[in-house]
């Protein structure tokens, strides 16, 4: 064997062991995590995004033309909203846990889905970022899709003053 | 909809009765094809506005569908002891908040109901069915808590069955969404603008 190849394989040999061992451990230690309270906290927050569309739906000032578009324009901001207030709360409470001399209340479970189902449904400022991000990446990819067509409607637009007929 | 004439409960027992007489006395035997046609022109299962009839009594079964899985959490929690759902409600502050939560929705779920089956003209109206909505997204709110309620409770998907609850009251909410915003666009499209 040429000395190259037999070099490569006492290495090789020499770290699998330690390769087997760092991948167990860290097999373990995304098993040992709460997986399905991330899942439920997740569903959560995209339960406020779809509410963020139904809200826009029936709002008397804005008409969807489109709900679908709209809906997965909810959907991405509300998970990545959602996302960072649970990071939030989490790192909050750890930091809770560790204090000595004062005692702040934790925030429990359901303060939490509630954090984070309002969240979701949130715009404003802290996330206009993130929806000017989504809308963006969204249109990109319609673009790309729909090839040399002109570009299409909005999917939300304002409500005109109108004056129904009679 | 407000032209819509349903027939009323006189009509339908005259209807039934008159029917199941000639029946029985073969005054209605359909022997020619000029029968036939005499029977479709009076035949009282095919009227002008099956299309809209056929809408508003969907619209009635879903809102009574709505109605009962609001009240089946409800039933669980007062009425059967050690119900699942009463330990999981409990470990929300108290289980007043999940009953109040549903009974909130429920409440303003009736008048949307109350106006289809009794005031049809005030179907164009849409504070009902934004109320509608306003209760089912509440509902689903109250059952993506619990699911989340029953998570660390470890009793076998439990809060998979929650969820799923979540989901359907929120297709609910969807439906109401989407006829207000249809009859919106409707009102923008037929309006005069200046």
């Amino acid at each position: 064997m040429r000395p190259t190849i037999k070099a490569a394989v006492f290495a090789w040999l020499c770290g699998y062991s330690t390769l087997l061992w760092a991948s167990t451990t860290f097999a373990e230690d995304i098993r040992a995590y709460d997986w399905m309270s991330l899942l439920f906290a997740a569903s959560a927050g995209l339960l406020g995004g779809a509410a963020r569309t139904i809200i826009t739906m029936i709002s008397p000032r804005a008409l969807v033309g489109n709900v679908r578009a709209l809906l997965m324009k909810d959907l991405v901001v509300a998970l990545v909203g959602g996302a960072v207030v649970y990071m939030v709360i989490q790192g909050y409470n750890a930091w809770v846990s560790s204090l000595s001399i004062v005692s702040l209340p934790m925030i429990a479970r359901d303060l939490r889905v509630l954090l984070i189902v309002a969240a979701g449904y949130s715009r404003g400022r802290w996330l206009g970022v993130v929806d000017r991000i989504a809308t963006d990446a969204l249109a990109n990819v319609q673009q790309k899709l729909r090839g040399d067509a002109p570009p299409d409607a909005p999917p939300v637009v304002p409500a005109p003053e109108t004056t129904p007929t009679p | 909809m407000r032209h819509l004439a349903f027939p009323t409960f006189r009509a339908a027992w005259r209807r039934l009765t008159t029917g199941l007489s000639a029946s029985v006395f073969g005054t209605a035997m359909l022997h020619t094809v000029e029968d036939l046609r005499r029977y479709v022109a009076q035949a009282p299962s095919l009227p002008a506005d099956q299309d809209r009839a056929e809408v508003r009594v969907q619209a009635i079964f879903i809102a009574m569908v709505f109605l009962l899985l609001l009240v089946e959490p409800l039933y669980y929690i007062h009425t059967v002891p050690g119900a699942m759902i009463a330990r999981v409600a409990s470990t929300a502050p108290s289980q007043w908040c999940v009953t109040g939560a549903f009974g909130v929705s429920f409440l303003a779920m009736v008048p949307h109901l109350w106006t289809l089956l009794f005031r049809a003209d005030l179907l164009d109206r849409k504070g009902y069915r934004i109320s509608a909505t306003l209760a089912a997204l509440g509902a689903s709110v109250t059952w993506i808590v619990l699911a989340n309620l029953a998570v660390p409770m470890d009793v076998g998907g439990l809060e998979w069955a929650y969820g799923i609850r979540a989901l359907a009251t929120l297709c609910i909410a969807g439906i109401y969404a989407f006829s207000i915003n249809s009859q919106q666009l409707r009102e923008v499209m037929h309006a005069t603008h200046d």
